[in-house]
């Protein structure tokens, strides 16, 4: 592979951005009265197939087994981005290594998959045609730039623009729809929310900087090894680093922004909010892991990070009837579960279950998004003002809509981790590190249990919502103000086209087991072969997790290979226990959920546990009375102050006038006279500048200048 | 004639000639006048030696010789920028200024306006040239005066109250300076020959105590102009009345000659100033953040809101050079050019939409006492807030995007390299105050993104429906700006490149490397 390959793979879809912000709307844009065509989407479209098809060719073949890290510059020691001279320099450079290489695998897949159902998904708006179309498809391309920097960065700085650059794309696709006030709210604090731990993040970057004097990843990595930095101070810079990944991946406490961001289209809800974006928040994690910067604590405390959040936004999707604010806190909940395996050492399983979850979750916001596509076609038919995302609208699609519900349940049945699954795969080697590490470490018992705690809530409401949009009568749960309407749209319900149904399949095909692992079920298949915590660097960064990265497969790795063996068993009792009570509640309808519905807790759940009213309060507030209390004091006080002098010393003046005469006649030396005489000057130069006469001021400026070099002069002698 | 020379004596020549030829020539010549200083930076740039640390293409010949006053000028690392940036700034000024008689209402004072203008700008490469004191002083001072009368003449409603308080309060910090000059000057005398030469000063060892009052002296002459907290509350007047082209002066590079003040003299001359006058500059760095950005957000008027935010972003110069370390005077360099380029593009921004809608107001005031404090007419109040502009002016919502992410500090652009620098080389020094202001971008984003929501977003103004894009006019002022705020974005190097010697030069970084060789 040569630099080049990267380069383009790398800046294609930059290019396809600049083509289409700066021309798009003009070559693109339908006229008055016409459709958007998806010509408005080919150049960015073609930009990321670009990407795609080099990533298959170049990067594919080298993914499947160990390989060496392919670097840009060559000899793997970066280029000097900043020189500050004397030996302090900022380097910065491209690396591929295997997890590099099944990132840009799923990242460039993926994001070709949803512009291109984008490009159907995306036509109209409320029955008319987007007016936008272009301008949404130069963010898609910006985003997918943005992430190939992040995944193909050999260090800190350049994977925080690409960082940061998604935090901008995600803000302007949140709010996309910015008419609507919902959305704005939506994308400020999404970026504001996110920000809160890039400031964190950029903290913690410049802690390792002062004390490591570079940010690339090897470069940490072996200042980690010579002991340059330790103790508190690695602990707060591995915590501060930390930071900025739990905003992005959305985990407690800053998780309030994604469920919110699905004010979003619902393409970008599956790249931005669920496949990519977020993920990079584990990725961060992973790396810091791999690089040794996170130490005991930290990794202790983002494992509890985790498998708090997997539980605590599960619970919250219980009860939500919008089906992509269920996806969403699906997303956080399984998020939370890769910052588990993260902080109990499991490299690998996190980059494993970021790659599975992209697949099966892009797929199930995609099918979500078919839905609403036909909800929204069929209501707008009846006139009908009914949510086109609420699933008691909804109910029995699968006989409307049979490949979106085949691929639906196909992802769900991964998220939900169900053997020959890729997530039955993924998870079991989440919860198999999780397991091994309270078997290890008694007293964390609760990590584990928390996992599989969330396993089992997890295929709960999971099913929950695919009976609920799937199974059933159409329209039954409706509310009694819009059943009838809601009614009548059924006959104009359809299978979504075929440019949406396409990537729905591809994506649920990445969501079976058969790719992942071919071999037998526990081997460790090609990923846990390939993507492994210690494939560039030695083995420091293990230790501070007490083995705990090591390889459950292997039959005589005492309590590892026991916990995997347990796990499995484990893991699809939870999951098969999940799904039946779904299937009683909401599949077959001989429980019924009404007593939980009524119960104070079912509230709690519904309000979210209250953290966004506690934030707008102790935050937003706050914040806002700060600023007004300063705004006022500037005015009144700082300001009131200095006017306050001025017109003391205007009024002095005028009583004084005989005085500041007499020391004008009398005594010229000395720069206190100076202020003096400019003070009178100037009342005389602003008088005259009222009459208009330019000349004149000229005339005063140059005398003025004269004097000035008088006055200094003067003051030598 | 040598380059730094003719740096300002070109446009003080094409004052001349504007005042000589007819007026409908003024706004040509001056952008012949601004172009050839344009090309006269490029080629200083070309001529440049950037791993020498100490000044060069200088000149250096008697003045006032009774006192040892010098005529010395030079470029190094630590000018070289600014002087790019005032080249740019400058020209760009003349673009924004074109028509601006008719946009101030004051047809027919062309010819003044653009003498001022090129007073103004003679005044401010001169500045950045000087190397003797004295000679420093009087740029200093030069572009005090059209500056007064640009703001005095050609401003708002309210230009008269705003000029002169500009006016005396820069004159009143310029009196400390000054003494703090001529003590310098007379204590130079006991450790060897009195002399004003920058270099030279620099060179000596003067004794700590007066160090600390003669740096003290010089923090007031320049906190006035960056302007620093509690000095401050002059910017927001002068940016609100000053007409649009003025304001982007004023903000990119006026107050820039503070900080390159701080610099030159505090930095370079009196580096070995107490430990406790470099925590104070460092605190009154936050302090200029924090209060800056939480004013900023409380501000109604959108040019006010950029005038406090300028408030806050001199802040991370202020904390970077009182770092002392190479990223951070390196930094606070940088964040000086870039903050040049940006608050040059937000007060462009704000001119667009002033002209067009002829008020500026991010929430148009509605109560009566608002009114009455914003005097505005009754009839108008409830109709003319904004909102929606990002449908009606799609280019100007580009440009203005680009203006505002870069000023909140997103990577890949200027921005935030100038941020980054500055508080990683603050870090090592003065850790908790890092975080502080860290918490100021924060507040930074907020009032940014708060303002883009509430003017731009949502749905439009019936009553702005009909306003123009932005123009091929505005358009060229403002894309040189936005390409130099992604390409030093992309490319640091390209900046920091110039200011590395010279800053690794300086004896105080020299210290602080010493110091934290062993970290």
């Amino acid at each position: 592979m040569s630099p080049a390959i990267l380069l383009i793979i790398l800046f294609a879809p930059l290019a396809a951005f600049a083509v289409q912000i700066l021309f798009g709307r003009r070559l693109f844009a339908p006229k008055e009265g016409e459709q958007n065509r998806i010509a408005g989407a080919a150049v960015p479209i073609l930009g990321v197939l670009v990407s795609l098809a080099l990533t298959l060719i170049y990067v594919l073949p080298s993914m499947f087994q160990p390989t060496d890290p392919f670097t840009l510059p060559a000899d793997g020691n970066g280029a000097a981005w900043i020189d500050m001279a004397g030996g302090m320099e900022l380097r910065i450079g491209l690396m591929l290594d295997n997890t590099s290489r099944v990132l840009l695998f799923m990242v460039t897949l993926v994001c070709s998959m949803i512009h291109l159902f984008a490009a159907g998904y995306m036509k109209l708006r409320d029955g008319l045609p987007e007016p936008r179309y272009t301008r949404f498809f130069a963010y898609l391309s910006l985003f997918t730039f943005a992430m190939l920097l992040l995944v193909v960065s050999d260090n800190l700085l350049t994977l925080f623009v690409g960082w940061e650059l998604m935090g901008l794309c995600s803000y302007l696709l949140i709010g996309f729809y910015y008419e609507k006030k919902s959305a704005q709210d939506a994308s400020l604090k999404a970026f504001m929310t996110t920000r809160v731990g890039d400031v964190l993040l950029f903290v913690g970057m410049a802690i390792l900087w002062t004390h490591l004097g570079s940010l690339r990843f090897a470069d940490i990595h072996a200042g980690m090894e010579a002991g340059n930095l330790s103790g508190g101070t690695l602990t707060l810079a591995g915590l501060l680093c930390l930071g900025g990944a739990i905003g992005k991946s959305a985990q407690f406490p800053l998780h309030t922004w994604l469920p919110d961001a699905m004010e979003g289209p619902t393409p970008v809800s599956a790249l931005i909010h669920a496949a990519t974006m977020v993920a990079a928040g584990v990725y961060l994690a992973a790396r810091l892991l791999q690089a040794a910067v996170l130490d005991a604590a930290a990794l202790m405390t983002l494992a509890y990070v985790g498998a708090f959040t997997a539980v605590f936004a599960a619970s919250i999707a219980f009860v939500q009837n919008d089906i992509k604010r269920v996806l969403a806190y699906s997303t956080i909940s399984q998020l939370g579960y890769m910052m588990l395996a993260v902080g109990v050492g499991s490299y690998t399983a996190a980059v494993f279950h970021m790659l599975t979850h992209a697949f099966f979750k892009a797929c199930l916001f995609l099918g979500s998004g078919s839905v609403i596509h036909a909800m929204h076609d069929g209501l707008h038919h009846v006139h009908s003002h009914a949510d086109a995302q609420d699933m008691r609208n909804m109910g029995g699609l699968r006989k409307k809509m049979p490949r979106t519900h085949l691929t639906f349940l196909i992802s769900t049945l991964a998220i939900a981790g169900a053997p020959l699954t890729a997530g039955f795969l993924s998870k079991d080697a989440v919860l198999a590190g999780a397991l091994a590490y309270g078997m290890k470490n008694p007293g964390h018992f609760l990590l584990p249990a928390l996992g599989f705690l969330a396993a089992l809530m997890t295929a709960f409401y999971m099913f929950r919502l695919v009976f609920g949009t799937f199974y059933g009568e159409f329209g039954a749960r409706a509310n009694e103000h819009d059943r009838e309407l809601v009614l009548q749209a059924e006959p104009h319900l359809h299978e979504s086209p075929a440019i949406m149904t396409v990537p729905l399949i591809v994506l649920a095909l990445g969501a079976l087991w058969a790719f992942w692992s071919p071999m037998d079920p526990m081997s460790k298949g090609w990923i846990g072969e390939t993507v492994v915590q210690h494939e560039v660097w030695t083995d420091h960064g293990a230790a501070n997790v007490a083995e705990g990265g090591a390889d459950s497969h292997d039959a005589h790795n005492g309590v590892y290979h026991t916990a995997h063996i347990v796990t499995i068993a484990l893991s699809i009792g939870v999951a098969a226990v999940g799904f039946l009570f779904a299937l009683l509640f909401f599949g077959l309808r001989v429980l019924s959920s009404e007593r939980f519905a009524q119960s104070n807790f079912a509230r709690m759940l519904e309000r979210k546990y209250g953290f966004d009213e506690l934030y707008d309060w102790a935050f937003v507030r706050n914040l806002l009375r700060v600023c007004n209390a300063s705004g006022a004091v500037d005015l009144k006080i700082v300001d009131g102050l200095v006017n306050g002098v001025g017109s003391a010393f205007v009024s002095a003046r005028r009583s004084f006038t005989w005085l500041t005469g007499a020391i004008d006649r009398l005594v010229v030396d000395g720069a206190v006279n100076g202020v003096g005489r400019s003070l009178r000057w100037i009342g005389a130069v602003f008088r005259r500048a009222q009459s208009g006469l330019i000349q004149n001021y000229l005339l005063v400026i140059f005398t003025g200048l004269a004097a000035l070099i008088f006055i200094v002069a003067m003051g030598l002698r | 004639m040598d380059y730094l020379t003719l740096l300002w004596l070109v446009p003080l020549v094409g004052m001349g000639v504007v005042l000589l030829a007819p007026k409908s020539f003024s706004r040509l010549i001056s952008l012949v006048a601004t172009g050839v200083t344009l090309l006269l930076s490029l080629m200083i740039w070309n001529a440049f030696d950037s791993s020498v640390a100490g000044h060069q293409l200088g000149v250096d010949v008697e003045w006032i010789p009774q006192f040892n006053i010098r005529y010395l000028v030079g470029v190094d690392g630590l000018s070289l920028a600014l002087i790019l940036l005032t080249a740019v700034i400058a020209i760009i000024g003349v673009v924004a200024s074109w028509n601006i008689g008719a946009e101030t209402h004051r047809e027919g004072t062309e010819k003044a306006y653009f003498a001022m203008y090129l007073l103004l700008v003679s005044g401010m490469f001169g500045f950045f040239v000087a190397l003797d004191l004295i000679l420093f002083y009087l740029f200093f001072e030069l572009t005090l005066l059209p500056m007064y009368f640009l703001i005095g003449v050609w401003g708002g409603p309210r230009r008269e109250y705003a000029a002169i308080k500009f006016f005396l309060y820069t004159l009143f910090g310029s009196v400390f300076m000054l003494v703090a000059i001529l003590a310098l000057y007379f204590q130079s005398g006991a450790a060897g020959a009195r002399t004003f030469s920058i270099p030279e000063l620099a060179a000596m060892d003067l004794p700590v105590q007066i160090v600390n009052w003669l740096w003290f002296g010089f923090y007031l002459g320049f906190a006035i102009k960056v302007p620093v907290f509690p000095f401050h509350t002059w910017l927001p007047d002068a940016h609100v009345e000053a007409p649009t082209p003025i304001s982007v002066i004023l903000a990119g590079v006026l107050l820039k000659m503070g900080t390159y003040g701080l610099v030159r003299v505090n930095v370079q001359t009196l580096g070995n100033a107490g430990e406790h006058w470099w925590t104070f500059l460092a605190v009154m760095g936050v302090v200029n953040i924090l209060y800056g950005s939480f004013c900023a957000m409380a501000q109604r008027d959108l040019k006010k809101l950029v005038a406090y935010s300028s408030v806050g972003h001199m802040g991370f110069v202020l904390l970077a050079i009182a770092a002392r370390t190479p990223e951070g005077i390196n930094g606070a360099i940088f964040q000086m050019v870039s903050h040049g380029l940006l608050s040059g593009m937000l007060f462009l921004v704000v001119g667009v939409i002033y002209v067009r809608a002829h008020h500026r107001y991010i929430v148009y005031p509605e109560d009566e006492a608002e009114l009455e404090m914003y005097h505005i007419d009754q009839s108008k109040a409830g109709r003319l807030g904004f909102g929606g502009l990002a449908t009606s002016m799609p280019v100007y919502t580009g440009v203005m995007t680009i203006a505002f992410f870069g000023s909140l500090g997103l990577p890949g652009m200027s921005g935030f390299i100038g941020e980054a620098l500055s508080l990683m080389g603050a870090w090592r020094v003065y850790p908790t105050l890092t975080v502080l202001a860290a918490v100021g971008i924060l507040v930074g984003a907020a009032y940014f993104l708060w303002t883009i929501q509430r003017m731009f977003l949502g749905e439009k103004n019936p009553e702005w429906a009909e306003l123009p894009d932005i123009n091929a006019r505005e358009l060229i002022a403002l894309v040189p700006l936005a390409a130099l705020v992604i390409i030093l974005g992309v490319m640091p190097s390209l900046a920091t490149d110039l200011s590395k010697a010279s800053v690794h030069g300086l004896e105080v970084v020299q210290d602080m490397i010493a110091k934290f060789a062993n970290l």
